[in-house]
């Protein structure tokens, strides 16, 4: 890849093509589709609204395919734990694809408790001319009826539908975290705290426990699980991560059980910059395999990094995402900032890292060129077919114009979840109940 | 969902005219009196953030272990400085003594009652179940040095009862269920006599100008600062969310003052550090009126959520 089309992709090239705000409601997940045809984001309430690129028109090639509603449902409902006296939230966790394989598209949608299958299918035709009911569904008499008639299908306006297939409860105790499809398509994992299941997508009514790190007494409990996803491309290989910093790979083939891991990575702490936030501040939120299987991405409060699977003692790159905040760890864990839980992405081509930041800032780092933009997804800053502007935040005394100094940025603005198209520079940014579709710039 | 609490304790934790000794007379530390003090002020946050916990929706267990780390880490190094012990050690004084404003107390450890709380929580075996007078808290002695690399208890007993095969796991969880009915009438005994579970009472030397909390616990004649409103209230289990927004929308939001303060490192002697917390206008600690006008407030928005 050439310079300039690299920096074409990353130094503010990106338009703006819609703004949602999503009925006020926070959106606590994004999630393309494996086609990028279809994007998904689940809301506090227990909602998934999808969106559906619109085909490219012949007429207006420059005006790329942009995404409009294509289905919103209930996925999720409020429940009480009557045993323990708690509420159960309906806020939507995690959203995954299941790639397509006919004209259905299936997700799964998880909350603290229940993992669901949905399909959403299209209707667009209806069968007209029953024998015994009329068009408007009453019960003809049947002594009237002298023939028969073959009902056709006739065309009707689309309707999107989706349906619950299956509902995958009652195996956690804790609160899911991730789920994570097999690429055998046939199983996949949900994760929380402190164990993962595995499940098969047919099957509802048992799981399997492979990782358990409850420990006998709970009040010995130091370490908890973060985040956890199948490998792309082995399906006997998944990875989850732990709230002390560490990466555990495991295989499924070793023994049913995989609590001892073939894997462990971990950077050994700089004993310079320890203070009583170390531990807090590495604590991993977010763990992404790369798309060809051979990198591993995480984030932690401060840093993106990215692993090589085939070395275990350091990550391969380490990103700073705001560093300007590690003097201010103490006001950040006064306010609980400190605990936000960023997500982290890579682009189709693993070239290129993404992740949130606060002040409704987020990340961009090259691999390759080893630049990195900071931009903004705020309506007063960009209007639509914009292109963003790069943003700076000011650490030192002297700030400059259009610089940002630390202690102006709103920390009730973060940018905890984005995806990535999985072939085109497409972004989704989630900025809490409004959500932003980024494109490259067609010149 | 229950945000950001400030630190409004953090206006009594320096007050005005608390003595302090010089450092010379301090027992050696491992740094300046700031680190000292910034390693407290952590300590008691942590314990403040670890109680606010009962909410409707169970509590994010990574947060509580990062959190309950967190004390253990700065409980060890408090235990291998020598912190920990001078620090109990006032702890049993204090107790014998009157249940007066500090002043008595050695340097780092202006209020007992402080002690109290961060010490009984970092203790072992810490159960809900004192309040039902089986005497756990009461024939311990105040000694957590014995034991300073016990594992904390408290935050994860709720998170027992998983299947259900344990038997103290049922046994906390109805403990559980029995602090929080309870909590509202015992612990004003146990603060008469010298442990304080669940409340946090952290003692505003100022008590005296704010006047009694009007959210009675009982004839207690301590009054209570806005601070400890928070921990009890997660007792009560149906506070809605938007009642507690309220409740805390008035909490000072500026907590980056503290963080300039505590750690503005040796270049402030500790008389600075006093005078510096006094007049920054969101620390220092608030007019006798203020005080009442916070507190009436509160009460009228308990009443509201108790339906009283």
């Amino acid at each position: 890849m050439d310079e300039d089309s690299d920096t074409r992709k990353i130094n503010s090239s990106f338009l703006r093509d819609h703004n949602y705000a999503t009925e006020a409601d926070i959106i606590s997940t994004v999630e393309f589709n494996s086609s990028g045809e279809l994007l998904a984001t689940g809301d506090k309430g227990g909602r998934v609204v999808v969106f559906q690129r619109e085909q490219e028109s012949k007429s207006q090639p420059q005006r790329r395919g942009e995404y409009n509603v294509y289905s919103t449902f209930q996925s999720h409902e409020p429940e009480f734990d009557y045993l323990k006296s708690l509420e159960i939230e309906e806020k939507i966790n995690k959203i995954k694809w299941l790639p397509q394989q006919n004209a259905a598209y299936f997700l799964l949608s998880t909350n603290d408790k229940t993992v669901k299958l949905w399909k959403i299918s299209e209707r667009d035709k209806r069968p007209e001319g029953y024998n015994l009911k009329d068009e408007d569904g009453r019960i003809r008499d049947p002594s009237t009826i002298t023939s028969l008639r073959v009902p056709v299908l006739q065309p009707m306006d689309l309707m999107v539908e989706a349906t619950a297939r299956r509902v995958f409860s009652n195996a956690h105790t804790y609160h899911i975290n991730s789920i994570s499809v097999n690429s055998d398509l046939q199983t996949f994992i949900s994760t929380d705290d402190l164990r993962v299941n595995l499940w098969n997508l047919e099957i509802t009514d048992r799981s399997f426990n492979i990782v358990d790190i409850k420990p006998a007494n709970m009040e010995e409990l130091t370490e908890v699980i973060t985040s956890a996803e199948f490998h792309p491309q082995q399906c006997h290989t998944f990875a989850y991560s732990s709230s002390k910093g560490s990466i555990r790979l495991c295989d499924m083939r070793e023994a049913a059980l995989c609590d001892k891991h073939c894997k462990y990575f971990e950077e050994p702490e700089d004993p310079s910059t320890r203070s009583f936030f170390s531990e807090i501040i590495s604590s991993i939120s977010d763990v992404k395999f790369s798309h060809n299987g051979r990198y591993l991405m995480t984030r932690d409060y401060l840093t993106v990094k990215v692993w090589d699977l085939q070395m275990e003692n350091k990550p391969l790159e380490t990103y700073q995402v705001h560093d300007y905040l590690r003097g201010k760890l103490c006001s950040l864990y006064e306010n609980d900032c400190i605990f936000d839980k960023f997500e982290c992405v890579w682009n189709g081509s693993d070239s290129v890292i993404m992740t949130g930041s606060y002040n409704n800032f987020f990340r961009m780092f090259d691999r390759n060129t080893k630049r990195d933009v900071t931009l903004e997804a705020s309506r007063e800053n960009s209007k639509p077919r914009a292109i963003l502007k790069p943003r700076k935040v000011c650490v030192g005394g002297k700030r400059r114009k259009d610089e940002i100094s630390v202690d102006s940025l709103d920390f009730s603005k973060k940018i905890l979840h984005t995806t990535w198209h999985p072939h085109e520079n497409i972004i989704a940014v989630a900025a809490t109940n409004n959500l932003y579709i980024f494109q490259d710039k067609v010149n | 969902m229950l945000k950001s609490v400030r630190l409004k304790k953090a206006r009594t934790m320096f007050p005005k005219g608390t003595k302090r000794k010089s450092p010379e007379d301090e027992a050696p530390g491992p740094g300046p009196l700031s680190y000292s003090l910034q390693r407290q002020s952590l300590l008691d946050m942590s314990l403040i953030k670890l109680q606010l916990c009962h909410m409707l929706v169970e509590p994010d267990l990574c947060r509580s272990v990062l959190i309950a780390n967190t004390v253990r880490q700065i409980q060890e190094e408090m235990s291998e400085d020598g912190t920990w012990q001078r620090m109990a050690l006032a702890l049993a004084q204090g107790a014998q003594g009157p249940q007066g404003p500090s002043g008595l107390a050695p340097p780092l450890t202006p209020s007992p009652e402080r002690l109290v709380a961060s010490e009984l929580l970092c203790r072992s075996d810490l159960k809900p179940a004192p309040h039902r007078g089986e005497g756990g808290l009461e024939e311990r002695a105040p000694g957590a040095p014995d034991s300073p690399d016990s594992p904390y208890l408290g935050p994860f007993s709720r998170w027992e009862g998983d299947e259900g095969e344990e038997g103290e796991e049922g046994d906390s969880e109805e403990a559980d269920e029995a602090d929080s009915e309870d909590s509202l009438s015992d612990p004003e005994e146990e603060v008469r006599e010298h442990t304080v579970f669940g409340t946090f009472e952290i003692k505003p030397p100022l008590a005296e100008s704010r006047g009694p909390s009007a959210e009675n616990r009982g004839p207690s004649a301590e009054s209570r600062g806005p601070s400890v409103e928070p921990a009890r209230l997660c007792d009560i289990r149906a506070p809605s969310d938007a009642a507690l927004e309220e409740l805390f929308s008035d909490v000072d939001p500026s907590y980056y003052d503290l963080d300039t303060v505590l750690l503005q490192g040796p270049k402030m002697g500790p008389y600075d550090l006093l005078e510096s917390l006094s007049h920054s206008p969101a620390l220092s600690p608030a007019p006798t009126a203020n005080c009442r006008s916070d507190i009436n407030e509160l009460d009228h928005i308990m009443e509201i959520i108790v339906g009283s």
